[in-house]
């Protein structure tokens, strides 16, 4: 069998045919990335034209003790009483929301440490409360990591403690947790806690359950192209047994104060490349996410004509990138997204969280009280509009 | 030139913009400005990037700290973070389109940070300048050492820090050229980090 060439890979792809792992090696090893990017932009307008969608939504991380390990993570306390350890009281996460009613978020984003001290009652009452204050926001709440940690430490099937979540309030699932899937990078960074197959097996329970969830790849520290290559073909072989994944964020590692401090991060040239060849391997997904608070919002901007077609949200307080060194605003106003978007030369369309239209936006036409970014940091990265 | 990047230019009506560069044809070039300025960004810097090609290879010189004067027709664009974006790489485009055969076209990286110049380099750009300096934007100076562990580990800092710049290019399946105070250019390569996490042996796929 011969090598695959940009040119038989453009003819695959053209002829609507799946890629292979050695397709997908191959484009990871191509140095023209403006052709791999054009090839991805094909796929991209295909599914969706210029329709580019984001959110309203809102982070919140309510505990950062972990007992994990994980090398990557600048975030985790691996202990309740370490310096810079924080749990929030329920009151404390329920003001997150509470304060925000003026203009509330449709999703809140919840993931956390594995909190070993905390009652299982804790996140259910979690969920309730945020219900409480705001019955119709979706809830896209926990890791596949935490579900399954959760299974473990409260002595539970998967299924019983996704059952007693959705009692609760839980809608859907964040993709955060799958780092890589192989063995022989996970065993490195992260070694204590859900394996790739354990993270694949929540989702695979989740997606019968009816739960819509995402998918994510940590890449750019130790693992290899082929592992990158390995970990799209496991998802999409799950996507293809549940069709349950909405969308795939290819998340960039960021270095500063973690153990692999002494790696270099990823380069924007391997986001725009990572982010191409998930659009063409991950046939069988509907959205691939430039997750901006990685990449930063202007890299993200010119992503959307490297696969990407969704921007994800305005975030509000990010805090476990930020740990790690990213240098992007912790939140962005709705305007700024919609005039990333617009200046990209896409078309800007709200959605809520399983993707249904919330606002498609006319050609020109700007959202009222828009053009003001939210932070000191913001300002660094993006103009301010008259 | 990709067979896929040839169709696309062609589709757009932009590979008479090559042919007019080749041919000196400038009149021609000129009245083609136009097309040009309406075009797609992404097809623009695709046009540029074979021009930069075609004219001058896929090396970047690099001006860390140096001079910049080192004769030949130049365009220097750079500018404040806010600048990054979309109309900043199409800017790039139309420099390198517009620019006299051979031209150097060099973006600075200070203010738009090395991320985005980075992809510039696939817009057309040519060169990168600007000085070195630490995360916290503090000037590396030339006895500051950088490095992890024991102290005579310690490299110094200008060193650590032009390989952090040559791992930006190579990434971009470049090639880094460092000029030096002596108006030569040295190349840097992006040396493997010392870590015990260095990527496994090859992975045997499904």
């Amino acid at each position: 069998m011969t090598a695959p060439t940009l040119a038989t890979i453009t003819t695959k792809v053209h002829a609507g045919e799946r890629l292979t792992a050695d397709d997908a090696l191959a484009l990871f090893l191509e140095p023209d990335l403006l052709a791999i990017g054009q090839l991805a932009n094909f796929v991209r307008e295909k599914r969706h034209g210029d329709r580019t969608f984001f959110n309203k939504n809102m982070r919140v991380e309510v505990t950062n003790v972990c007992m994990a390990s994980c090398l990557f993570c600048s975030f985790a306390k691996l202990e309740a009483h370490m310096p810079g350890a924080h749990t929030m009281s329920l009151d404390e996460a329920w003001r997150e929301l509470e304060t925000r009613m003026d203009d509330p978020p449709g999703e809140i984003h919840v993931v956390n440490g594995l909190h070993p001290g905390l009652p299982f009652s804790y996140y259910e009452e979690l969920l309730k409360g945020y219900k409480r204050i705001k019955p119709d926001v979706h809830l896209k709440c926990f890791t596949g990591v935490e579900i399954h940690f959760f299974a473990q430490h409260y002595k539970m099937t998967v299924r019983e403690v996704l059952d007693r979540l959705v009692l609760a309030g839980l809608d859907s699932l964040p993709g955060g947790g799958a780092e890589i899937f192989h063995p022989d990078v996970r065993k490195r960074i992260s070694d204590d806690k859900a394996t790739g197959d354990e993270w694949l097996e929540v989702h695979r329970v989740a997606h019968a359950m009816g739960l819509r969830s995402n998918a994510t790849m940590l890449y750019g520290h130790v693992e290899t192209f082929e592992h990158r290559v390995d970990h799209l073909l496991k998802l999409r072989e799950l996507q293809d047994e549940t069709k349950g994944f909405q969308a795939f964020i290819p998340l960039a590692f960021h270095p500063d104060g973690n153990g692999m401090k002494n790696l270099p991060a990823p380069t924007a040239v391997d986001d725009l490349r990572t982010l191409s060849i998930s659009r063409l391997v991950l046939d069988n997904f509907d959205h691939i996410k430039a997750y901006w608070v990685s990449s930063t919002p202007k890299i993200a901007q010119v992503a959307l004509r490297f696969g990407a077609d969704d921007m994800d949200g305005t975030i509000v307080h990010e805090t476990i990138y930020h740990a790690a060194g990213s240098t992007s605003p912790q939140g962005l106003l709705y305007g700024d997204l919609v005039r990333l978007i617009r200046e990209a030369g896409r078309t800007p369309v709200e959605r809520d969280t399983l993707y249904n239209v919330v606002r498609e936006f006319a050609p020109n036409e700007v959202p009222e009280g828009a053009m003001k970014v939210r932070d000191r940091k913001a300002q660094k990265h993006l103009a301010v509009l008259p | 030139m990709t067979p896929l990047v040839e169709r696309a230019l062609s589709n757009a009506g932009l590979l008479v913009v090559l042919d007019a560069r080749a041919s000196g044809d400038e009149a021609h070039l000129a009245a083609l400005r136009p097309l040009l300025e309406s075009a797609d960004w992404m097809l623009l810097g695709a046009l540029a990037d074979v021009v930069r090609d075609r004219e001058v290879g896929r090396a970047v010189r690099v001006f860390a700290n140096e001079p910049l004067d080192h004769g030949g027709a130049c365009i220097d664009l750079e500018g404040p973070r806010d600048d990054a974006g979309i109309p900043f790489l199409r800017r790039v485009a139309l420099a390198r389109v517009f620019s006299p055969v051979n031209a150097r076209i060099r973006v600075g990286w200070d203010g738009l940070g090395l991320e985005f110049a980075q992809v510039a380099l696939s817009f057309g750009a040519s060169e990168l300048f600007g000085a070195i300096r630490f995360k916290d934007g503090e000037l590396v100076t030339v006895d500051a050492l950088l490095g992890h562990g024991k102290k005579s580990r310690l490299e110094p800092a200008q060193l650590v820090k032009r390989r952090e710049i040559a791992r930006f290019l190579t990434r971009a399946r470049r090639t880094a050229l460092f000029a030096t105070a002596d108006g030569t250019f040295e190349e840097y390569t992006d040396e493997p980090v010392a870590t015990d996490l260095a990527p496994s042996p090859e992975l045997a796929l499904p």
